[in-house]
C-alpha cells in the first residue's frame, strides 16, 4: 500500500485503487493511527464499511446503503454509519424504516429525511425518533390550551384532521419541532418537552423553515427537555409503558392459572391454590 | 507583494516510478491565485471534471454510447469520483499536458468543453491531493497528484489491466461539502441528455426539455433565462440593457426555465468558467440571441392557422406547442392590447380581473387588477360609455360591488372581440354605463368601521369560533382567513361571513345569519344571492367560489363548496342541469370544446364560424 499524507488529505493507494481521505473525513485520523502504528494491512476495511454493513442486514449497492431491496437516502445512511461507528445495533433503524413504510403519504416519507438531517434527532429502540415541543407552564398546548402534554400522555388527533398540505406553513395538527425552533416557539415560563413519534404518524413537514417542524397526528410526551439529545439511540418511551403495562396486567392475574386475583387481600389462588 | 508561502513537507512511503514537476517554479503560488479566480471552488471543479470526462470520451467516440460514472459523494463513502471511457492519459499526455498549467489539446476545437488548460489541475482549489487514475490499452497507471513540498503529480503504480481505456479522478471531500457536491453535480448535469451512471445517490435528476423549438428549450423550473453552452448553464449577462429592453424579460420570469443552446465558442467564457465574460462583444451575442419571442409566438400562430385544413391536424400543432403556448411569459396577442399569456389573460402590462374601479387623482380610471386562473374566470362584461372616467369609474365600482365575490372583467366595446375563457362564451352583454345608478357619496366611514368591529367582536365572541384566527378584519379587502386550528371548523359561520362580508360598502347591511340550515337557506333567497352565488361558480369544474380563493388551501375551498351545496341542494342541481344542457350542446357540435382549449384569436374565430355554420345549417 503506498500513501501520501498531506495536511489537508491523504491519498492511498492498494492494488491499482485510489482511495483519497479529506482531513475533516472521519476516516482520516484512523488511519493516519494505523499507518503510524505500522499496520497498513488494517487500513483497508477502515476503508470501506460497506462489507460490515452487508453482514449486518444491509445492502450497499452503487454507493448506496439498501434495505429490504430499498435505497436509503444520505440522511439514514449518516444514521445508518453513526450506529456502526458506535457499535450499536441496527434493529431500532430497521424497525424505523419499517415503521416508515407504514406511512401512507409519500411525501410525508420524503420530507421526514429532511427533517432528520437536523441534529438532536435519536432514533429510539423501538424505531421512533424524538422531536421537540414547546407549551405552556401548566402542560396544556400553546395553541388552544385543551391539550395535556403532560410527561407521559399520548397526544392524539385522527390523522384525517391534520392538514397533509406541506405548503400550509401554520394548519391544523399537532406540532413538532426540532430544538431551535421549539426554543424559539417558546416565550416566557413556557416548557419544552421531548416527545417520541412514530414515522408512520407524521403528516406534513412544512416546506418553509427549512423542514424544521411536522405536524403530526400522534406522539408520547418522555419528558421535560434538557437540551438537544446527541445520542444516535435511546429508550423508546413506548416500549417502556408497554412492560409497564405487562407488569400491571400480570398484577391481577394468577401466575399459575391465568384467574383474576386481588394480590392485595389474597395470598392464595382461589382457583388453583398458588401462592400469588 | 509578499505572498504567503509555505513549503509542506509531506509524509510518504510512494517511492514514484517516475515524478513529475508541475511546470511552474511555485506551484503553490498558482494555485492559491487559482483558488481566488473561482467564486465556488465545488461547483467549478465538479464542472472541470465532469466536463473533462465528456472531452475525454468525445474524443474516443465513446459518449452518448457508455454511460460515464460520477459518484457524488455520501455519508458512506465522502469522496467524488468522475470514471469516463474516454482516450486515457497517456504517459507522455501526461507529462506534457496534464502537469502544466496553461497546457490544454482542446484550445483548436470547439467539440470540447476545456482549453484553458487549468481546469484538470482544479481540485488544488479546493484540497491539497487527488488521485488519477489512467487506463490506456491494457495498462494502468496510477497517479497522486499532490501539493505537497514542490507540488506534482507521482506515478506510483503501473500495472496490467482489462478495464476500458478511460480516467478515474478522486477527490476526498469534507462530510460537511457532501451536499454542496451533489447540487454541483445535479446543476453540471441537469440539462444533458446523454446516459450517465451514478453512485452514491439515485435522485440526480436529467430533466427532459418541456418543449423545444429551434435552439430554444423550455424546461420546468424557477424563472429563469439561461444559456447552454455545451450543456453547461451560463446565467445571460444581467447587466445587458438590451434583455431588459427585449420582451424577452417576460419569457425569463415565466415560471420556467428558458434554455436558450449555445455552441462551444459562441461566447467567450471567463476563465473560472463559472460566467460568461462581461464584455461588449458578449453582450451584442446576447443581444442578437433575444429578441425571440414574438418570433416563436408568431411561429406557432402561423402552425396554428396553416393547419386550418384539418381538425386533428390543428389539434396535433397544438398539443405539439402547448408547452410553449402554455408558458406564462409567452404573450399571444389578441388585438386591442389583450393577449393570451400561459393560463393568463393580459391586458398590455398587467394581469387582470378587475376587482375594483377607482378614480385617480386626475380624474383617471384606475383598475384594481387580480392574477386569476382563467377557468375561474366566470363573466365577462363589456361596457360602454360616454362619460367622464371619475363617474364611470363610480359607477362601475358601485355595480362591482352589488355582484357579490364575481370575478367580473370589464371591458370597454373596443375590446369587445375578445373571448377569453370556456366560462364565458356564452354570457356576453353590453353594459351601458350611463343606465347605472351612481351611488351616494358616502358622508363618513364611521358607521361601516362598527359594523365592522362588531362583526368581528361577535367572531371572536362565539364560541364556536374561538379558536379561530380572524384576520385582516380591518383591512380594505375584508377577507376572513383562517391560520389555525386543531379541531372542526365551523363552516357553516366562517362561509357565511365570507360570503356576505365581501362588498365592503354594504358592510353595514351585514348580520351573520342563524345558524340553522333552513334559516340560512331562507335567508340567502331573501336576498336573492343563492343563484347569484350558484350559477356562475359553483360548476363542477370550478368547485370552488372566487371568493373562496382566499383561502389557503383547495381542502377548505371545497369543503366550503359542500357546505354551501348542502345549504342549498337546488344549487348543485341547477349546475348539474347547466352542465347537462352544456354537455348535450357540446356532444351535438364537438368543436365547442376545440374552441375552448385553442388560443389563439384567429384559431377560435375559425372554429366560431364553422360552428355558427353548423348551427344555421341545422336549423
Amino acid at each position: 500500500m503506498n500513501y501520501i499524507i498531506l495536511p489537508q488529505s491523504l491519498i492511498l493507494n492498494h492494488n491499482g485503487q485510489t482511495t483519497t481521505i479529506n482531513k475533516a473525513d472521519g476516516r482520516y485520523d484512523r488511519v493516519i493511527e494505523k499507518i503510524k502504528e505500522g499496520k497498513l494491512d488494517e487500513i483497508i476495511p477502515l476503508l470501506s464499511v460497506a462489507d460490515a454493513l452487508c453482514k449486518r442486514g444491509f445492502e450497499v449497492i452503487d454507493g448506496i446503503v439498501h434495505v429490504d431491496g430499498d435505497a436509503l437516502p444520505d440522511s439514514l445512511s449518516q444514521r445508518v454509519l453513526d450506529f456502526f461507528n458506535n457499535n450499536l445495533p441496527f434493529e431500532p433503524l430497521l424497525k424505523f424504516w419499517a415503521k416508515l413504510k407504514n406511512n401512507p403519504s409519500f411525501n410525508s416519507r420524503q420530507m421526514l429525511f429532511k427533517f432528520l438531517e437536523h441534529n438532536g434527532h435519536p432514533i429510539t429502540t423501538e424505531g421512533n425518533f424524538i422531536a421537540y415541543r414547546a407549551v405552556r407552564n401548566d402542560f396544556l398546548d400553546k395553541h388552544t390550551g385543551k391539550m395535556d402534554n403532560s410527561i407521559g400522555n399520548v397526544v392524539e388527533v385522527s390523522r384525517s384532521k391534520v392538514d397533509d398540505n406541506p405548503n400550509n406553513t401554520c394548519s391544523h395538527g399537532l406540532h413538532v419541532a426540532t430544538m431551535s425552533y421549539a426554543q424559539g416557539f417558546a416565550t416566557g415560563d413556557d416548557k419544552l418537552l421531548d416527545v417520541e413519534v412514530d414515522p408512520a404518524d407524521v403528516v406534513a413537514v412544512p416546506t418553509d423553515y427549512d423542514g424544521t417542524k411536522m405536524r403530526v397526528c400522534k406522539f408520547k410526551v418522555v419528558a421535560e427537555s434538557k437540551g438537544l439529545i446527541e445520542k444516535p439511540l435511546v429508550i423508546s418511551s413506548y416500549a417502556v409503558v408497554l412492560e409497564d403495562a405487562l407488569e400491571d396486567a400480570l398484577e391481577d392475574e394468577c401466575w399459575e392459572c391465568g384467574c383474576e386475583v386481588d394480590r392485595s387481600v389474597q395470598n392464595f389462588c382461589p382457583n388453583c391454590g398458588g401462592e400469588l | 507583494m509578499i505572498i504567503n508561502n509555505t513549503a509542506v513537507k509531506i509524509d510518504s512511503n510512494v517511492e514514484p516510478t517516475k515524478a513529475l514537476n508541475f511546470g511552474i517554479s511555485d506551484v503553490r503560488l498558482v494555485v492559491d491565485i487559482l483558488s481566488k479566480l473561482y467564486a465556488h471552488p465545488i461547483q467549478t471543479l465538479v464542472q472541470e471534471y465532469i466536463c473533462n470526462g465528456r472531452d475525454a470520451m468525445r474524443e474516443a467516440g465513446t459518449w452518448g454510447k457508455h454511460p460515464i460514472v460520477i459518484q457524488v459523494p455520501n455519508s458512506l463513502d465522502p469522496v467524488f469520483k468522475v470514471r469516463d471511457f474516454g482516450v486515457g492519459i497517456t504517459p507522455d499526455r501526461m507529462e506534457n499536458v496534464f502537469v502544466n498549467y496553461g497546457s490544454s489539446t482542446k484550445r483548436n476545437t470547439n467539440t470540447q468543453t476545456g482549453g484553458f488548460g487549468i481546469g484538470a489541475k482544479s481540485a488544488f482549489s479546493y484540497t491539497d491531493s487527488f488521485g488519477v487514475t489512467s487506463f490506456v490499452d491494457g495498462v494502468r497507471y496510477v497517479y497522486m497528484a499532490h501539493l505537497g513540498e514542490q507540488g506534482g503529480v507521482l506515478l506510483i503504480e503501473k500495472s496490467a489491466t482489462k478495464e476500458s481505456n478511460g480516467v478515474e479522478i478522486s477527490i476526498g471531500v469534507k462530510p460537511k461539502d457532501i451536499h454542496e457536491f451533489y447540487n454541483a453535480v445535479q446543476r453540471c448535469v441537469r440539462f444533458w441528455s446523454e446516459p450517465i451512471k451514478f453512485v452514491g445517490t439515485n435522485t440526480i435528476v436529467q430533466e427532459k426539455p418541456m418543449t423545444t423549438l429551434g435552439d430554444m428549450s423550455i424546461y420546468k423550473g424557477e424563472s429563469r433565462t439561461i444559456f447552454l453552452v455545451d450543456g453547461i448553464e451560463y446565467p445571460t449577462l444581467r447587466d445587458s440593457e438590451s434583455f431588459y429592453r427585449s420582451r424577452d424579460y417576460e419569457l425569463h420570469s415565466s415560471g420556467h426555465v428558458v434554455a436558450i443552446h449555445v455552441p462551444n465558442g459562441f461566447f467567450k467564457i471567463a476563465s473560472s468558467r463559472e460566467r460568461l465574460e462581461n464584455n461588449d462583444d458578449n453582450k451584442q451575442k446576447q443581444s442578437s440571441m433575444f429578441n425571440r419571442q414574438t418570433k416563436y409566438v408568431e411561429f406557432i400562430r402561423d402552425k396554428l392557422t396553416n393547419e386550418k385544413e384539418t381538425l386533428s391536424g390543428r389539434l396535433s400543432t397544438k398539443n405539439t406547442y402547448s408547452g410553449l403556448v402554455g408558458v406564462n411569459g409567452v404573450v399571444v396577442p389578441l388585438g386591442n392590447g389583450l393577449y393570451f399569456s400561459g393560463n393568463y389573460l393580459r391586458w398590455d402590462k398587467e394581469y387582470f380581473t378587475i376587482r375594483k374601479v377607482r378614480r385617480g387623482r386626475r380624474g383617471s380610471v384606475h383598475y384594481e387588477v387580480d392574477s386569476v386562473d382563467r377557468f375561474n374566470v366566470s363573466q365577462v362584461t363589456l361596457f360602454k360609455s360616454s362619460e367622464p372616467d371619475n363617474i364611470t369609474a363610480r359607477k362601475l365600482n358601485y355595480w362591482l360591488s352589488q355582484r357579490v365575490g364575481a370575478d367580473d372583467i370589464l371591458l370597454s366595446v373596443e375590446q369587445a372581440n375578445l373571448i377569453p375563457c370556456r366560462e364565458t362564451i356564452f354570457t356576453k352583454e353590453v353594459l351601458d354605463v350611463s343606465t347605472l345608478p351612481i351611488p351616494a357619496k358616502a358622508t363618513s366611514t364611521k358607521p361601516k368601521k362598527t359594523a365592522r368591529e362588531a362583526i368581528a367582536k361577535r367572531l371572536r365572541s362565539d364560541k364556536s369560533v374561538s379558536h379561530h384566527k380572524i384576520h385582516d378584519l380591518n383591512r380594505a379587502s375584508n377577507w376572513v382567513t383562517i391560520v389555525e386550528s386543531e379541531s372542526d371548523i365551523d363552516w357553516e359561520l366562517v362561509a357565511l361571513t365570507t360570503v356576505y362580508m365581501v362588498p365592503k360598502q354594504n358592510l353595514d347591511l351585514i348580520t351573520i345569519p342563524t345558524k340553522t340550515v333552513e334559516e340560512t337557506k331562507k335567508f340567502l333567497l331573501s336576498q336573492n344571492r343563492a343563484n347569484a352565488l350558484g350559477v356562475s361558480y359553483f360548476s363542477d369544474r370550478v368547485k370552488q367560489l372566487p371568493c373562496l380563493k382566499k383561502f389557503c388551501t383547495r381542502n377548505i375551498q371545497s369543503d366550503l363548496y359542500a357546505y354551501l351545496v348542502k345549504i342549498d341542494p337546488s344549487i348543485k342541481a341547477h349546475n348539474d342541469a347547466l352542465q347537462k344542457e352544456y354537455d348535450s350542446i357540446v356532444a351535438k357540435y364537438p368543436l365547442i370544446k376545440v374552441l375552448t382549449d385553442v388560443y389563439s384569436k384567429e384559431s377560435q374565430d375559425i372554429l366560431l364560424k364553422e360552428i355558427t355554420k353548423q348551427m344555421k345549417e341545422d336549423k
